[in-house]
């Protein structure tokens, strides 16, 4: 059947499309000439993309979104426990929901 | 969970968090002219330790001497980029099932949510009109939730598989950049084990393995682990939400994204170096807000990640060395 096949091929194309990104990041930066500066753009990278992440789902969540961010960051900060302060934004904002709010 | 985050402050030390009897090494303060330094100790102390007789990077299995002197990249120290204080201080020394282990176990407190979302992804590709095998052959494939999701979107009878393509490339776009970030640490990694483990490249296994590279994990079969166990909750959840169709429903009410969210906000967390981030922080965050606005789809999220690197290397004093 013709829609099957082409179903199947668009998810290979997908695949490796995919798999590409996956694979060429590490190649890339043999590339590029190696220098503190760019050390220290690839060591800012985790930080950028997590808050790039981040902020526009807190944002999209509203105020207890910002809240439960708060509080994950206190936890966490605190207890060390990445585990412990997610736990304590979920409560936050799922409280919220189930309160109407 | 088998690690904790933590503040970095100005001083770093190696933790004993990644099980093998790691030893204790000061890695001083910020100037990097104390990086090199720091550099040349860790290939010391990589040589001086005995390995496990696990699956060795590069494929040898012979005992540290020989692996300690793979890990210099020719031209020295310099050229294995340890980089400021703060990020992974030094490359991965193995690649073994303990990683695997260590990665699936971090990556744990991730996977209820991604069974939930995985349902949920199952059953909308029961009503967008694709069968089992498509929705879990797509999953195990290209396992990516963003571009799985963008895929429904655009899924009919006639199936656009050019504009499939282009969008689950651009949507994908970001992991250049997230698999640049480990490149300081993958190093040595190569071949077929560098092939396999880059399949489990997700913004969750990278985050997950970004802080554990800063708790002194050396193993590189952790990003696997810490991508597997996202992965094979997405397969089951995919499968599930197929099969079971449209007898489950209310699951919108609940935010099931914030678990993502909440998780990645702790990560966050685990790797802020210090004051200094805050400025580039600031940087991919507005950039963030005003790309999503003004561009479509998840590009935000690449425009804020190379801005706030930018900024980064553009707030960085200049190196001693």
């Amino acid at each position: 059947m013709i829609e099957g096949t082409a179903a199947y091929l668009a998810i290979v194309a997908m695949a490796l499309v995919t798999y590409a990104s996956r694979v060429l990041g590490p190649v890339l930066t043999r590339v590029l000439p190696a220098s503190p500066r760019l050390d220290a753009a690839l060591a800012a990278v985790p930080g950028a993309v997590l808050v790039a992440i981040v902020v526009p789902a807190v944002l999209a969540t509203g105020v207890p979104g910002l809240v439960a961010t708060v509080i994950v960051v206190l936890v966490t900060a605190r207890t060390h426990k990445p585990l412990l302060g997610a736990a304590a934004g979920v409560v936050v904002v799922w409280s919220a929901t189930g309160a109407g709010l | 969970m088998g690690y904790d985050g933590s503040m970095m402050g100005d001083r770093v030390e190696r933790a004993a968090g990644s099980g093998e009897g790691a030893e204790r090494s000061r890695m001083g303060t910020h100037d990097t002219s104390g990086v090199g330094k720091a550099g040349d100790e860790l290939v010391v102390v990589n040589r001086s330790r005995t390995e496990p007789p696990e699956t060795m990077v590069g494929g040898s299995s012979s005992p540290a001497p020989s692996d300690g002197s793979a890990f210099i990249a020719p031209g020295g120290p310099k050229a294995m980029p340890v980089g400021a204080v703060g990020e992974g201080h030094g490359t991965a020394t193995r690649w073994s099932r303990t990683g695997i282990l260590a990665g699936a176990k971090a990556a744990l407190p991730l996977l209820p949510g991604s069974l939930v979302i995985g349902v949920v992804f199952g059953v909308l590709s029961r009503e967008v009109g694709m069968s089992g095998l498509q929705a879990i052959l797509m999953s195990v494939l290209v396992s990516a939730g963003a571009a799985q999701f963008i895929a429904l979107d655009l899924w009919a009878p006639q199936v656009p598989v050019v504009s499939l393509v282009v969008t689950t490339l651009v949507v994908n776009l970001r992991n250049l950049l997230i698999g640049a970030s480990l490149q300081p640490w993958l190093g040595p990694l190569r071949g077929w084990r560098r092939a396999v483990t880059m399949h489990f490249l997700t913004d969750e296994s990278w985050a997950l393995t970004e802080v554990a590279r800063r708790r002194d994990q050396r193993d590189a079969a952790f990003l696997i682990g810490a991508g597997l166990t996202v992965y094979l909750g997405w397969i089951v959840g995919t499968a599930t939400g197929h099969g079971l169709g449209s007898r489950l429903g209310g699951l919108e009410n609940w935010d099931i994204g914030f678990i993502f969210t909440a998780f990645f906000v702790a990560l966050l967390v685990g790797v802020t170096r210090g004051r200094g981030d805050l400025v580039p922080y600031a940087v991919a965050a507005v950039v963030a807000v005003v790309a999503q606005r003004v561009l479509g789809g998840t590009w935000y999220i690449l425009a804020g990640g190379i801005a706030g690197s930018l900024a980064g290397a553009l707030a960085m004093r200049p190196a001693g060395d």
